[in-house]
């Protein structure tokens, strides 16, 4: 018999083979070898699904705890706010003119103009800063600390601040303008670092529409470095 | 059976019942020779099954045997990882008429040894008398390479035979 002829028996044998099998998986449902394939996919979406937690844990974790500075930088204070001395000079600020509430903008205006001119003539201006009463408010209370939103921090009861900053000439000081400052129209008080480093938003100096004697001013116990220092001079207006 | 299939002239299933009589028994033939009875038979199984659920994709191709035998293959590929040893044709001696069984058998363990297309091809065009055309189709390869897999795979049957006997 030729190999022809063999490979000829043989697809007819192997015909009776594939049709024998289908005739006895016809009876019963084939059966095929998944079991490992399930395992190894339930393997992967186990590790997968680990991989997916860890990684949220970490990234949660990493979110809640504030991330360090490096330890190469300089150590640096910082003070929480309303903890401590707070001074409405802790801007950097030189000068503090504190305009009457209810003045008009032109006037708080004329009063800048004023102050920039007569300290320019002592020094150079520096940084002239204006803080409407929207401004000046937030300002009080960051100042006077809780409780303010009862010490009388209104919108009626709140002075325009103008807060100067300049670097003086040798021998001058921010005093030498003071006088000159407290005889324009609607100032209410000035302060300078020297005389008022520390103190409280001068709300007592006018409230509910009339003029509060500036004796009544409460020092704080965190006063001026310098205690001899007279107290803030109040406006010949106030 | 078999001179029915090679006398018939082949044209392409208008339904799936003319796929099935003609095209699937082509594309099982072809599986089972390329992957063995057990896996062969499971592929094409699954492949006429999704064949039969994707008629109305799978019958306008052009030519759906060879679609299915893709299909095949790839229901074919998960299993072979699983299996550490296939047995492909050679663990039954089931008696078949007019055949000569442990001849059969014999040839059929060699041709066990060939490389999968090889395989395939010699079992297509020597043993079911399918045209080169038609193996080239199945297997997505050009006539000529079919060719070379037969002229080969029964040279090294015949090499295989003859230090066997």
């Amino acid at each position: 018999m030729t190999l022809d002829q063999l490979l000829v028996e043989a697809g007819e044998h192997l015909d009776d083979l594939i049709d024998a099998r289908r005739a006895s998986t016809d009876l019963a449902p084939v059966r095929h070898p998944r079991g490992p394939r399930i395992a190894v996919r339930f393997a992967a979406a186990a590790v997968a699904l680990a991989g997916v937690v860890g990684l949220a844990l970490v990234v949660g974790r990493h979110d809640a705890t504030p991330s360090s500075p490096p330890e190469s930088s300089a150590p640096t204070v910082v003070t929480p706010p309303h903890v401590g001395p707070v001074s409405v000079f802790d801007t950097g600020a030189d000068l503090a003119i504190f305009i009457k509430p209810g003045a008009a903008q032109d006037q708080a205006f004329l009063i800048q103009e004023e102050a920039a001119h007569a300290v320019a003539a002592i020094g150079t201006l520096t940084k002239v800063e204006y803080l409407p009463t929207d401004s000046a408010m937030a300002e009080a209370r960051r100042v006077n600390g809780a409780g303010a939103a009862s010490s009388g921090v209104r919108p009626e009861s709140t002075p325009t601040l103008l807060r100067i900053s300049a670097t003086l000439k040798a021998g001058a000081t921010f005093a030498d303008v003071q006088p000159v400052l407290l005889q324009l129209p609607n100032v209410l008080t000035v302060w300078t670092r020297a005389t008022g480093a520390v103190g409280q938003y001068p709300l007592c100096c006018y409230q509910d529409g009339n003029a509060v004697p500036q004796t009544t001013l409460a020092p704080l116990a965190t006063g001026p470095t310098d205690s001899t220092l007279p107290p803030p001079v109040s406006g010949a207006n106030g | 059976m078999i001179a029915d299939d090679l006398t018939e002239p082949r044209r392409a299933p208008k339904d799936f019942d003319a796929f099935v009589a003609d095209g699937a028994r082509r594309v099982r033939r072809a599986l089972v020779a390329f992957y063995g009875l057990e896996i062969g038979g499971d592929a094409a199984d699954e492949a006429i099954a999704v064949a039969w659920e994707k008629w109305a994709v799978v019958g306008l191709t052009d030519d759906p045997a060879a679609y299915v035998f893709r299909i095949g293959q790839s229901k074919a590929r998960p299993h072979l990882r699983w299996r550490a040893r296939r047995t492909l044709f050679s663990d039954t001696g089931a008696p078949s008429a007019n055949v000569d069984v442990p001849a059969a058998v014999d040839l059929l363990r060699a041709i066990e040894r060939l490389r999968p297309q090889q395989r395939t091809a010699v079992i297509l065009v020597k043993s079911y008398g399918y045209s080169h055309r038609e193996v080239a189709a199945l297997l997505g390869v050009s006539e000529s390479v079919v060719n070379n897999l037969v002229h080969r795979g029964v040279s090294t049957l015949r090499t295989l035979l003859e230090v066997r006997s």
